[in-house]
């Protein structure tokens, strides 16, 4: 088995897509970091400090303002009132949520690409693993070897969640290095609020409290893994039904984006929460920050990530074992 | 050849296995986390030792107030408060800061509420020049009627926004006794339709009843608006009918910025 | 285990895709050292019957028993056995041609490193091996193809098609390569083709199949009748002249078309015909001899109409 997943493994590697990966990484991090970097920089000449508090006061106050605004659905509304109440929380405690330096960036930006960003570099591995070797006619020369289906699909697998987590811990990694330039590498013991909760539109503060922010950061990621193994399993069975890369590409693309589209369109539909990618968002459960999707609980993004992921996986394997091969 | 091969076999499994125990790791913590919360181990406040440092800019603006502070009718946003921050700058070498503490839509019993918060005060302590607009809310609703015709009512109102300037100014003050305090009055936005006479007579009342509280305080200055609104309120108010456009905030920064510039001038001297 | 039971051993094959069925009732076995042709015209299911031997794709019916085991129930025991190339050799041109063995070779056990060098040393692919896939010829690709085939030490090699795209001097060298194979190793060889030529002089043993039904099994030497050859004319005027010929005992017409006729007949007596001929004031403007086609065999063995 282990000399399978080796296979899977080199022909991963050998296939550039991680390389591609991280050259992504490698280009767009620089720009986010140059843009946050722009977005302190301007607030702060603004109002003409860079004192966090008066930042963080002035956030407050403007979006007191946007909550006047009579067009403002409501659940925005909702959302707004509860960030608003944990800025409060914030200042009363004397703790700054943005304090600069490379960590911090490490946690917004993990926080902002957890639905959308990171998901998509995982279907950029995920969706040809299967069909690329159907497509290209290899997988007649290792469906004829003495070893059963499943393990060939399982080495697949297993090399997928490698590869997966490869992806998360370089963009923590990357994110570090290269933000850093601009913030500085301090700030690992930084402390952080996590362990908000919300309950009728009004924000718990029982259970806040502090860590430091290397042990958020390793949750923060931890968390965003998951998020990021249930793509996967979702783009590895459609990699499994869908012959052509491309399609199979096309139609993770399009799930992942209208997971992100219908979390903001339409919060108030409940269904939308039993679609998997809607639910990607697991760092606002530690971060504290509003969920915009009615009743969604970690329990239930936990569950319904998980039986989209156990569905995906049975899916894959009764297909690939049983399927006649015709390619 | 061979050990070479046996090297990167080892590397790929190291990196690959590694970075999923991390994560496995990671994740398995915050779903401890996240499922028995733990009690909160903070003791509020946290005694505010470091008094928030405050930069020494020079110029600070911190403004206070409604929807015309706000900037609200502006289609660039800016408002009379960016107008003036801008005109300021100018004519300033060092950095002329704003912080825009005005609330939209607030009256002066929300203004009165706002700056009895800690965080109000606090900033308020390191302002040079505070802008002030409100009352607007008070008397006339948003939507641009008057809030009730009934001159008992209105009184009533009246009274009420007195109480409350002299309460805002008066904490203003005790917060910081230096900064000079711009206090905009009244305008009249239907000063062209057939109520106008009765409207009129509404402002003006409670333009006198700002000045009259304003003149208890030391470096309180009213700077009246009415007139700017009364000829041609067409030409100077949004499409709203209610609130400034940008060429009457133009008008508003205009007077601000002529006092302020005299008043520093005189200053220097 | 018996040492005289076929290697490869085939009953009522039958697949069937959606309402078609592709290939029905295919039954043939494979001896020991043998080389078994697969004889077929575009189309017949040749492919689609390799594939089931191979395991890719499920026989609706039948049974395939590969070195006494059978391939639905062991799976794994049966597969051992082959070494197999499906329509083209399709390897990994982003990996080396030694990266590609080994990946394949840790799909199996027992397969050492001086194996696999080799293997390479058979195929003659020693200078080239460690270059990227993508970069060898087709000709270089079909013998990788075969170095993976031979990597588990198979009793007996699966090859579809494998002188696709080979110009004629390596058709040549992959026929020598084949029996020094089956000479040295003592390996058995299923090749299909749609070339009877290639067959006639490869095989030891055919299996002619044609719209899914095999038509003739029984060896090469009986399907072609030596002593004769096909010989084309080219005679003016043609009608009279098919007269003549069809009235000779020792000429067998097969096909006619606007300009020619193909017969079968012994190469010694085209003289003797041709002096008829002129006898007859017949003029023959060609006299050629071709090697006999598929078509020609059908023709043979049904009597009847030939198009698939
Ligand atoms: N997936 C499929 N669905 C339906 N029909 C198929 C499928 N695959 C093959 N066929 C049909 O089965 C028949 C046999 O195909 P097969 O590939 O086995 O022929 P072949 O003998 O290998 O031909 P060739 O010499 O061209 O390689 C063809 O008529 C083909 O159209
Ligand atoms: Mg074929």
């Amino acid at each position: 088995m282990i000399g399978l997943v080796y296979n899977e493994m080199l022909k991963m590697v050998r296939k550039k897509r991680l390389w591609v990966i991280l050259g992504i990484l490698v280009i767009l991090i620089p720009i986010f970091t140059y843009a946050q970097a722009q977005t302190l920089e301007r607030a702060a000449k603004q109002i003409g400090t860079s004192d966090w508090k008066v930042v963080l006061k002035q956030q407050i106050i403007d979006q007191q303002n946007r909550l006047t605004s009579s067009r403002l659905p409501e659940e925005w509304k909702a959302f707004i009132k509860l960030n608003i109440q944990q800025q409060e929380y914030y200042l009363k405690n004397n703790i700054d949520p943005t304090a600069p330096g490379a960590p911090t960036f490490m946690r917004k930006f993990v926080e902002e690409s957890v639905s959308l960003f990171l998901p998509l570099l995982v279907v950029i591995i995920a969706a040809d693993l299967v069909s690329s070797e159907l497509s290209s006619g290899t997988i007649k020369l290792l469906l004829t070897r003495p070893v059963r289906r499943w393990k060939v699909l399982l080495s697949k697998y297993i090399s997928l969640l490698f590869a997966t987590s490869f992806i998360v811990l370089s963009t923590a990694i990357l994110s570090y290095l290269l933000s850093g330039v601009v913030f500085g590498y301090g700030g690992w013991d930084l402390p952080v609020l996590s362990g908000f909760q919300e309950k009728n539109g009004a924000l718990l503060t029982e259970f806040v409290h502090l860590m430091p922010q290397w042990k958020y950061l390793l949750m923060a990621y931890g968390l965003s893994w998951l998020a990021c193994i249930t793509v996967a399993t979702v783009s590895f069975m459609v990699s499994v039904l869908v012959r052509s890369t491309a399609s199979g590409m096309g139609i993770m693309l399009a799930a992942i984006i209208s997971g992100n589209l219908l979390m903001q369109l339409s919060p108030t539909w409940g269904a939308i929460k039993y679609f998997a990618f809607t639910q990607l968002r697991l760092t606002d459960y530690l971060s504290g920050r509003p969920i915009l999707i009615e009743g969604m609980t970690l329990p239930l993004s936990i569950g319904v990530l998980g039986a989209w992921s156990v569905v995906a996986l049975i899916t894959a394997f009764v297909s690939f074992s049983r399927r006649d091969v015709l390619a | 050849m061979h050990s070479n091969h046996r090297m990167r076999w080892i590397s790929i499994f190291v990196v690959a296995i590694a970075s999923f125990s991390i994560l496995l790791i990671g994740s398995i913590m915050s779903l401890i986390e996240l499922f028995r919360p733990q009690a909160s181990n903070l003791q509020t406040p946290a005694s505010q030792k470091t008094a928030s440092p405050t930069s020494p800019t020079i110029g600070r603006i911190v403004s206070l107030g409604d929807s015309l502070t706000r900037g609200i009718g502006d289609d660039s946003g800016k408002g009379y408060i960016q107008l003036f921050r801008e005109q300021l700058q100018k004519s300033s070498k060092s950095e002329v800061s704003l912080i825009n503490l005005s609330v939209s839509g607030a009256t002066s019993t929300d203004l009165r509420k706002q700056i009895s918060q800690p965080e109000t005060s606090n900033l308020l302590k390191s302002a040079e020049i505070i802008p002030l607009t409100i009352g607007g809310n008070d008397l006339f609703r948003g939507s641009g009627r008057l809030e009730n015709t009934d001159p008992a009512t209105v009184e009533k109102a009246r009274l009420t926004y007195q109480e409350n300037v002299d309460f805002i100014l008066k904490e203003i003050r005790k917060q910081n006794s230096k900064a000079t305090i711009f206090m905009f009055g009244l305008y009249n936005p239907f000063g062209d339709l057939s109520e106008a006479k009765q409207t009129n007579e509404f402002v003006a009342k409670w333009n006198e009843t700002a000045q009259q509280v304003i003149a208890k305080y030391d470096r309180v200055v009213f700077i009246p608006t009415y007139d700017l609104f009364q000829l041609d309120p067409k030409r100077y108010l949004f499409t709203d009918h209610f609130h400034p456009n940008q060429n009457g905030y133009q008008r508003m920064a205009n007077r601000l910025t002529q006092l302020v510039i005299d008043q520093e001038g005189m200053e220097t001297k | 285990m018996n040492q005289t039971a076929p290697v490869l051993e085939v009953k009522k094959l039958s697949k069937q895709i959606g309402k078609r069925k592709i290939v029905e009732d295919i039954t043939f076995e494979v001896q020991k050292g043998e080389i078994f042709g697969f004889l077929g015209p575009n189309g017949a299911g040749k492919t689609t019957t390799i594939r089931m031997l191979v395991g890719l794709i499920r026989p609706t019916e039948g049974m395939i028993q590969i070195g006494g085991y059978p391939l639905q129930d062991q799976f794994i025991e049966a597969i051992s056995q082959v070494g197999c190339i499906v329509e083209n050799p399709e390897l990994y041109p982003y990996l080396t041609g030694r990266e590609n063995l080994e990946h394949f070779a840790r799909m199996m056990t027992g397969v050492t490193d001086e194996w696999i060098h080799e293997i390479i040393r058979l195929v003659e692919l020693e200078e080239r091996i460690d270059e990227l896939v993508k970069t060898y010829s087709l000709g270089m690709r079909q013998r990788l193809g075969i170095a993976q085939a031979l990597l588990g030490s198979p009793k007996i090699l699966i090859l579809d098609e494998p002188t696709n795209g080979l110009d004629p001097a390596g058709i040549r060298e992959l026929r020598a390569f084949i029996r020094k194979l089956v000479h040295e190793q003592g390996i058995s060889v299923f090749i299909s083709s749609h070339i009877l030529h290639e067959i006639q002089l490869m095989c030891d043993r055919v299996a002619i199949i044609n719209k899914g039904k095999i038509v003739y099994t029984g060896p090469v030497r009986e399907l072609v009748h030596e002593e004769e050859t096909r010989i084309e004319w080219r005679l003016d005027p043609l009608q009279s002249g098919v007269q003549v010929l069809k009235e000779l005992s020792f000429v067998r017409p097969v096909e006619q078309t606007e300009e020619h006729l193909y017969v079968y007949m012994p190469l010694d007596r085209i003289a003797e015909v041709n002096e008829q001929l002129t006898a007859k004031q017949i003029k023959v403007t060609g006299i050629r001899p071709v090697q006999a086609t598929l078509e020609d065999l059908f023709l043979q063995l049904t009597g009847g109409e030939t198009k698939s």
